[in-house]
């Protein structure tokens, strides 16, 4: 019978989640197929709800849980609520805010029900806030399905369209593949516990200690557990070669979706990936040199790959492959500062990728998505503002200071050459020279192409999508530049990681 | 005048003035046109006090110090010394010049155009003025996106190619040149760290200050890895024989304005960035693989040359005579002496300033013409009489003429060269390895005569071959005010280059002295020291620690 109920420290994903079932009720109650006429439009509402509950949700992290006196473990440490997990819950928590913005235009031109999507968007947001507080291999899991069954019925919501249905399905059976590797890896680990630590719990800290303290004889099961959680969480971070996934799922989902799950499920996994394998644990289970090549292997294929796609939601996801590979190298490198870095890096990630997907969403219209480059042309005369973000974002994406994604990059990299990983470096920087050829892409069909067409549609302005263009862009100028106003908190959610 | 930040204002002005020029009401195309040269020239106005730069006293000046990112060590550090001074000068200076060149050759997205013009000129005062390894990073890669847009958007036929050329060429040389920097930085921190740069530097141990970089030990060996990562990211920006492909594309598309400002200043960015960076920081490396370089500058002087001398069209004609006369500034700051060096950088002015008329030129023809091919013309001399004066002058300074300024620096660095082989004959007794680079940059000068010369005279000499350019106009007013403080450049310092070479003398004197010292230090460091191994060279100390006993905070293996 656990004695710490600390139901106060689970007040966000709370009201996250009670703001998913009210929405599901009100979607339900006021005919979510859309408006009457001489009737609010339902959509209104439900959106509200939704920001209202992520925001709140956001505002009370840094209101009241960050600075917290007393226990910030509760249930028996299957929920921690320390500063690390505060962090990324902000992080997962802006980016479901974001993505909520930015598909309600998107749903309401396809004449979507919306309450549905919110709800699911609401309830992963919640999966994820539990992951990343999960002290047990059992609330990672729980939070691990919770998080993973809507992004699948978000990838799939287009079901009469098969590219959408398609993705679902794909993203459903590797995902579970990917889950079921996972558990197994949780069940040896579970076992080594039982018989070399002595007491049978699912708890990761002891577990660490286990593992650490018989770092010179561990029999192989116990490497092989790691081992497959490591492969469960690359695959939720998509690094190859466990990113087969990652372009058909972006291709077929719908495009904000997209954006929030590039953005929330990838900084959730790295969080995860910290809490499981942060510090000399990696080293101690013999998993380094694996996550060298597979950081590598992952910044090559994805860097290279987004090169040829004609597609920018497969070139993002490419792309967003190769930023998994960047964030690995934090991750290998291990040091509090490399990871602060990689706390960095996911903000960094989050606010750029979510602007690139803003745009597309604000260009695509009536009957024309803006997928293909040849979407985009010609658009940034016409759009100069909406240009103007799209170029801020991949700018960002890139590594070009003094924009935010620069400074990702400097923390990462200035980490691992810190640790010795020069090689690993160089690699990671020039193929991120490579990236330049990839995201100028979109900028070179805004601005340097021709219009196709005789004429363009007028794109009416939609509030909602520049509301979060406005936001990300200004993320993009000012989160670096003023880096060292936050600095203090990275370093003391780290803090929180090493003890 | 103490309290106010002068280098950072002269750096943001022209930023701020392009930011304003989105604030014109659409259709106002007059107005941007004066908004932007109003911001050009109230920056070269506000960089003026800056020639108050004490040549006495070497150093920096007018230092500006804030903190950043204090974590990282990272400072808003700027400041100037008598190289930077000129060439923050020479910035401003073409700053209006090429705004006004520019006045009616745009068609479209006007306003646009002018902003990235404006921004660029920010990027590069601010590469130029930095003082901190961080603060150059920054507009060193900045200076790429406004270049990117202004040859991707109004450039020629093969914009899209060339833009995306020009990038790609200096992203993967700075790319090279970051990983470099981390290294540079966590050195700094170790050595910090373990004492080795004394109590200040451990009290900050993170640190990019270019001053704090300087002391930094490494071995010869170490040195030369990183000075071959910097040495690529400047070698592809000046650029150096073979890095140069990108230069001819990008010039040949890029809108006039944008051939000014790459061949003006950016280009000089590259030796800036040897002399600055690439040099001080790794003087061992420089002292062993400096034959290299001398090499590639003179065959990059030869070769320029050569196939500028053949080129069917006129803009990638000066093209190629700057890969040749970027040869000589390289060959000028690697030799190392005082005649030298003043002559390479008087020669980065030189180049800025008849190299970009010359652009200018080609473009004021083409606007009227629309092409740039030399046989297409023919005796431009009769209907364009001032036009073709302006441009003998302009060419003849860039050949080297005695009395305009190419031929000082050109003189100079040869005589720099000359003394330097002067030097290596009496060790080594080999003539090709020691007077064979003077002898070789020599003919270039003869072969630069040749080009232009050559193409004078197809131009603007013999009889008008096509009946259409008989109307042509000759340079208007507006022109004629570009060109003029050009010319006024061109005999001032062809006449009287000695204020110029005042001001910079006791810099470069003191930086090659800084050099030689960085030199000798490096070689009684031991090799390996520095490496990711022995970062402090703990190592040499243990294997030398029979017997001398080694006070807290010496030289590790070294002294």
């Amino acid at each position: 019978m656990p004695t710490d109920l600390h139901f106060s420290l689970m007040i966000p994903e709370l009201v996250v989640l009670g703001s998913a079932v009210l929405v599901l009720l009100l979607d339900a109650v006021l005919h979510g197929g859309g408006p009457r006429p001489g009737e609010e439009d339902p959509r209104d509402t439900t959106l509200a709800l939704s920001v209202v509950g992520c925001v709140v949700a956001a505002a009370w992290i840094p209101a009241v849980l960050w600075n917290i006196e007393g226990p910030r473990s509760s249930f028996n440490g299957l929920f921690v609520a320390d500063r690390f997990s505060l962090f990324f819950k902000l992080v997962v928590l802006v980016g479901a805010a974001l993505s909520l913005l930015l598909s309600d235009s998107w749903l309401r031109r396809r004449r979507l029900s919306s309450g549905a999507a919110h709800a699911l968007v609401l309830f992963a947001t919640s999966g994820m806030m539990y992951m990343v507080s999960a002290g047990d291999m059992v609330t990672l899991f729980l939070g691990l399905e919770v998080m993973s069954i809507p992004v699948y019925c978000l990838a799939a919501l287009l079901r009469w369209e098969d590219r959408s249905v398609e993705a679902g399905v794909k993203y459903l059976v590797l995902g579970a593949f990917a889950t079921a590797i996972m558990l197994f890896g949780f069940a040896l680990l579970y076992g080594y516990q039982g018989l070399v630590g002595g007491v049978a719990t699912t708890q990761l800290e002891p577990l660490q200690t286990t593992l650490m303290a018989n770092a010179e004889a561990l029999p192989l099961y116990a490497r092989a557990g790691g081992l497959l959680v490591l492969i469960g969480l690359l695959f939720k971070i998509s690094a190859a070669p466990f990113h087969m996934w990652t372009p058909d799922v972006y291709e077929g989902a719908p495009l904000p979706f997209v954006a929030f799950m590039s953005v929330a499920v990838k900084a959730t996994a790295a969080a995860v990936l910290l809490r499981v394998f942060g510090g000399p644990l990696l080293a101690v289970l013999g998993l380094d040199g694996m996550l060298w090549v597979v950081a590598a292997f992952t910044m090559v294929v994805g860097n290279f790959m987004a090169l040829v796609q004609d597609n920018v939601k497969r070139m993002l996801a490419y792309s967003s492959i190769a930023h998994g590979g960047y964030i690995l190298v934090g991750v290998l490198a291990g040091s509090a500062e490399a990871q602060a870095g990689v706390l960095y890096y996911a903000l960094a990630y989050t606010v750029g990728n979510v602007a690139a997907f803003a745009v597309l969403v604000y260009l695509s219209r009536q009957g024309h998505e803006a997928e293909r480059f040849s979407d985009l042309q010609g658009l940034g005369a016409r759009h100069p503002l909406v240009g103007g973000v799209m170029v801020l974002a991949m700018l960002s994406l890139t590594g070009i200071p003094p924009l935010v994604g620069f400074f990702g990059k400097f923390v990462i990299f200035k980490a691992a050459v810190a640790q010795g990983y020069v090689g690993l470096t160089i690699l990671a920087l020039l193929t991120s020279a490579v990236s330049f050829a990839y995201y100028l892409r979109p900028v070179i069909a805004l601005f340097m192409r021709p219009t196709v067409g005789c004429e363009v549609a007028v794109i009416p302005v939609n509030r909602r999508v520049a509301l979060c263009m406005g936001l990300t862009s200004l993320a993009i100028c000012a989160l670096g530049v003023f880096s060292e106003s936050y600095l203090g908190w990275l370093s003391s959610a780290v803090l929180a990681l090493a003890g | 005048m103490d309290s106010l930040p002068l280098l950072t204002i002269v750096t943001f002005l022209p930023l701020v003035g392009g930011l304003l020029l989105f604030a014109v009401p659409k259709g106002a195309e007059g107005a941007v046109r004066w908004v932007a040269l109003a911001t050009a020239v109230l920056g070269f106005v506000v960089s003026l006090p800056l020639l108050g730069y004490d040549g006495v006293a070497a150093g920096m000046q007018f230092a500006e110090n804030y903190a950043w990112i204090p974590t990282w060590g990272l400072t808003w550090h700027l400041g100037i010394d008598g190289i930077s001074v000129w060439l923050v000068m020479l910035t401003t200076f073409l700053g209006p010049i090429v705004i006004l060149g520019a006045w009616d050759s745009v068609s479209r997205r006007h306003t646009e155009f002018f902003f990235h013009l404006l921004a660029l000129q920010t990027a590069m005062l601010g590469a130029f003025v930095a003082q901190n390894l961080a603060v150059f990073y920054v507009f060193w890669e900045l200076m790429l996106i406004p270049m990117f847009f202004l040859i991707g958007i109004w450039g020629g036929k093969e914009r899209l190619y060339a833009t995306l050329k020009f990038v790609l060429y200096t992203v993967f040389g700075s790319m090279l040149m970051l990983v470099a920097i981390f290294y540079l930085y966590w050195l700094h921190h170790e050595q910090a760290v373990a004492g080795l740069l004394g109590p200040a530097a451990a009290l900050s141990p993170w640190s990019l200050e270019f001053t704090d970089l300087y002391r930094v030990q490494m071995g010869a060996d170490v040195q030369a890895w990183l000075f071959l990562a910097f040495a690529l990211a400047f070698a592809v920006k000046v650029p150096m024989f073979p890095l140069h492909t990108w230069l001819p594309d990008a010039h040949v598309q890029a809108p006039t304005a944008g051939s000014v400002v790459l061949a003006g200043v950016l280009l000089k960015m590259g030796t800036y960035g040897f002399l600055r960076l690439g040099m001080p920081l790794f003087p061992a490396a420089v002292a062993e693989w400096a034959w290299v370089i001398l090499v590639l500058a003179v065959v990059g002087i030869v070769y320029g040359a050569l196939v500028a001398m053949i080129q069917p069209d006129m803009k990638k004609l000066v093209a190629y005579s700057s890969v040749s006369h970027m040869g000589y500034i390289m060959l000028g700051i690697f030799v190392l002496n005082p005649q030298g060096v003043e002559g390479g950088i008087l020669q980065m002015l030189n180049h800025g300033i008849s190299t970009g008329a010359l652009f200018l030129l080609v473009g004021v023809l083409y606007d009227r013409t629309h092409t740039r091919r030399i046989w297409d013309f023919g005796g431009l001399a009769k209907v364009m009489p001032i036009y073709t004066t302006v441009f003998i002058v302009v060419a003849l300074s860039s050949a080297g003429l005695p009395g305009t300024n190419g031929f000082v620096g050109e003189f100079l660095t040869l005589l720099g060269a000359f003394q330097w082989g002067h030097e290596a004959f009496a060790q080594t007794g080999s003539f090709w390895s020691s007077y064979g680079y003077v002898v070789v940059a020599a003919t270039g000068v003869v072969l630069g005569a040749v080009y232009l010369l050559w193409m004078i005279e197809r131009v603007f000499f013999g009889p008008i071959l096509q009946s259409r350019w008989l109307g042509l106009k000759d340079l208007s007013a507006r022109e004629g005010l570009v060109f003029a403080p050009l010319l006024l450049m061109i005999f001032w310092m062809g006449l009287y280059p000695k204020p110029f070479i005042d001001k910079m003398e006791p810099t470069v004197e003191a930086w090659i002295e800084q050099i030689r010292a960085g030199e000798k230090k490096a070689a009684s460091l031991p090799q390996g020291f520095g490496s990711p191994a022995n970062p402090s060279g703990e190592l040499h100390s243990r294997l030398a620690a029979s017997g001398d006993a080694q006070s807290e905070g010496s030289e590790g293996g070294g002294d």
